[in-house]
């Protein structure tokens, strides 16, 4: 089982546990995060939504610590691959997290010093929306028509 | 390619639950078609290392160009590099755990075939072997063409081919 394969196991679980929301309503968006500082204003959750097509805000632990995030798309994980950070879960989670949390920044400090749920936790909503999923539910999707 | 004729000889993989992003547009729970393995790919597919994250990826971007037709709805040329990144990997998984489930249960996989032909699909298979023709082309023609050229056959080869009967 590689990495890719354990962070896939759980992902209904994941679902079911955590609020994922994809936002269409920018604005109403926009005024629940005035409350949060930095936090990306109207313009700028506009130019996300235009740039990906889509983005998601999760919380890990059901508090106000949100995330924003976007998925990533198959030449960026192609990329990521290649330079062999897959090898090492923590690596490649890093990496998934890095990439694609839009807000709040991630970096090497903040990422070292989270709670040690909060990344692989955040890398399996990310994967789980990306597209990946487990061997079960793939089998379960399929229909011969 | 429409709903009616795509998917020939293939499989319906339903990204349920996802929001995919495809060339630029956002799909919610977009249908794929594509078709299943054949044997000679199967058996290539088992002799590849899959444990490798760089192998495994680009085996999966072989296959999808070998068995993807399309998703349904969708005409123009799916860039497959702007594409969700997952969406490949779970297509392929889908189809190369469905192929090996298929061998590996296969006694119960014709019985399930069996099970969803009715009468219709045994007269085009009379008619393809009475008149040379291969069965998928038989399969295509219209439903009145078919059970006029069985009833033609029926009535041409009495001893071989015998009358329907009613249920009783």
């Amino acid at each position: 089982m590689n990495n890719q394969d354990s962070i896939q196991d759980d992902e209904i679980e994941i679902e079911e546990e955590i609020e994922v929301s994809v936002y269409d309503n920018i604005a109403e968006l926009a005024r629940e995060l005035e409350a949060y500082e930095e936090a990306p204003d109207e313009a700028i959750l506009e130019a996300w939504k235009s740039t990906y097509g889509k983005f998601f805000v999760s919380s890990i632990l059901g508090d106000d610590t949100i995330f924003i995030w976007r998925t990533i798309n198959r030449t960026e994980y192609k990329q990521m691959i290649n330079t062999g950070v897959a090898k090492n879960q923590n690596s490649y989670e890093d990496a998934v997290v890095r990439k694609c949390c839009l807000w709040p920044k991630i970096t090497g400090e903040g990422l070292a010093s989270s709670d040690a749920g909060v990344v692989p936790t955040l890398s399996k909503q990310i994967l789980y929306k990306s597209g990946f999923v487990s061997d079960q539910m793939a089998l379960s999707l399929i229909k011969v028509i | 390619m429409n709903i009616f004729n795509s998917g020939k000889y293939g499989v319906a993989i339903p990204l349920t639950g996802l929001e995919v992003n495809i060339n630029g547009l956002v799909y919610k729970d977009p249908i794929c078609i594509a078709r299943l393995l054949s044997i000679h790919e199967l058996e290539r597919y088992n002799n590849f290392d899959t444990q490798s994250p760089q192998s495994m990826m680009m085996i999966e971007e072989e296959i999808i160009e070998n068995v993807f037709e399309s998703f349904l709805g969708i005409t123009e040329r799916v860039d497959w590099g702007k594409i969700d990144a997952g969406v490949i990997s779970t297509i392929v998984k889908s189809i190369i755990i469905k192929s090996q489930y298929m061998i590996i249960d296969i006694i119960n996989t014709v019985e399930n075939y069996k099970s969803s032909f009715n009468v219709i699909h045994s007269i085009a298979a009379i008619v393809s072997r009475f008149s040379a023709t291969p069965y998928d082309q038989v399969e295509n023609l219209p439903i009145s063409e078919i059970i006029r050229r069985y009833s033609i056959l029926q009535a041409t080869f009495p001893e071989e081919i015998h009358p329907l009967q009613a249920p009783e």
